[in-house]
């Protein structure tokens, strides 16, 4: 019972909520103009076949030929929501700085500070569809739960 | 030295993504000897004899980022007029696929070609990619060489390469013969029920091995650009 009350300090979990929110609407509006990037490149290429059906040979199916392209081959959910959760994370982590000032608090400011700059400039691309990274990432957001209860 | 590079002629007829019609092979091939002129063929037909390999690398430059169709033009401008254009016949998605590749993959490997000495061939064509570069805004094509550990199911690449997803290569030098298959500039649409056997389901191992790939492509190009 006692823990239970302490995993719902207020202060805490509207923190979380406000992050985990905050990361939410991140990919959720990235995922939006993606599909409609993507809806458009859609319409333009059936356009062009309706044109100049010869064109048909060179697209083939067009959901799968927009599969195949680089610039569409991005639209996954998930990823996104790994790719930016980092960034609700780093401010929360500094705005928690000033009102907790405790030891671990510091520890984390600085772990996930070394973790959003590596993920933003080096793994961030290239990890996001690996299990592991996301594992990481989670775990950084469980951990920082952690530093806002009271028993930390 | 011989530099050739195969894909499959049809499939995509008239629109009918049938596999069955899948049978004919389209041949491009660069013949060259050290400093000596270098042959143009396609289709088993000599395109052009280049002077030199820098001539060739000239009108290879001026070409990428170019489609096919507009080649006359720039031919002319260049002064070979001389080039019989007809050759390549109907300009399709293949020929396109083949000529080009061969010209972005000799410009990709001339030091190689030249020096085999100075650079590990086997590292240029194997989990590496070309691009067909225009200077222009706009979404751009590559080639990308599979890794050499993918190309082993021999079954997976003879149906990519029915299906236009794959070209080969194969290059002989003094050294001996390298194959490789890369995926082609122009890569059409496929619907998942072509990649499958019988008894598979959601596109069977075929369709996974080829999504595979274009995510090594993706990884492989964005390490390559940060």
């Amino acid at each position: 019972m006692h823990l239970i009350s302490v995993l719902f300090v207020p202060k805490a979990a509207l923190f979380m909520v406000g992050g985990v929110f905050s990361l939410f609407l991140a990919a959720v509006l990235i995922y939006c103009k993606q599909n409609i990037k993507h809806k458009q490149e859609k319409d333009s290429i059936l356009r062009n076949i309706q044109l100049a059906p010869e064109l048909r040979n060179y697209y083939g199916d067009v959901d799968e030929y927009l599969k195949n392209q680089h610039q569409f081959r991005q639209l996954f959910f998930w990823e996104e929501i790994t790719i930016n959760s980092l960034r609700p994370l780093y401010i929360m982590a500094f705005v928690n700085l000033f009102s907790s000032n405790t030891i671990i608090a510091v520890f984390f400011a600085f772990a996930i500070t070394i973790l959003s700059f590596a993920h933003e400039l080096i793994l961030a691309d290239k990890y996001r569809n690996y299990w592991l990274y996301r594992v990481i990432i989670f775990s950084g957001w469980v951990f920082f739960y952690l530093t806002l209860l009271p028993i930390s | 030295m011989m530099l050739e590079i195969t894909g499959n002629e049809k499939f995509f007829e008239a629109g009918d993504l049938n596999p069955q019609k899948a049978s004919a092979k389209l041949d491009g091939l660069i013949t060259l000897e050290k400093s000596g002129p270098i042959d143009l063929s396609f289709k088993n037909k000599s395109i052009y004899t280049f002077p030199n390999r820098l001539a060739l690398i000239e009108i290879a430059k001026h070409i990428r980022g170019n489609p096919l169709r507009s080649w006359g033009t720039l031919f002319a401008e260049l002064g070979y007029q001389n080039i019989d254009i007809s050759l390549f016949g109907k300009i399709t998605l293949q020929s396109e696929n083949i000529v080009k590749s061969l010209l972005l993959v000799y410009i990709w490997l001339d030091l190689c070609i030249l020096s085999p000495s100075s650079i590990d061939i086997k590292s240029m064509i194997y989990d590496e990619f070309a691009v067909d570069s225009s200077n222009s805004p706009g979404p751009v094509n590559d080639i990308y060489f599979l890794p050499l550990d993918m190309q082993s199911s021999k079954q997976i690449i003879d149906k990519l390469f029915l299906l236009n997803l794959l070209c080969h290569l194969s290059l002989s030098l003094d050294s001996g013969k390298l194959e490789s298959y890369f995926i082609p500039l122009a890569k059409p649409g496929v619907r998942i029920d072509l990649f499958q056997e019988k008894g598979e389901l959601n596109g069977g191992i075929t369709y996974k091995f080829w999504r595979s790939a274009l995510r090594k492509r993706d990884l492989k190009m964005r390490g390559s650009f940060e």
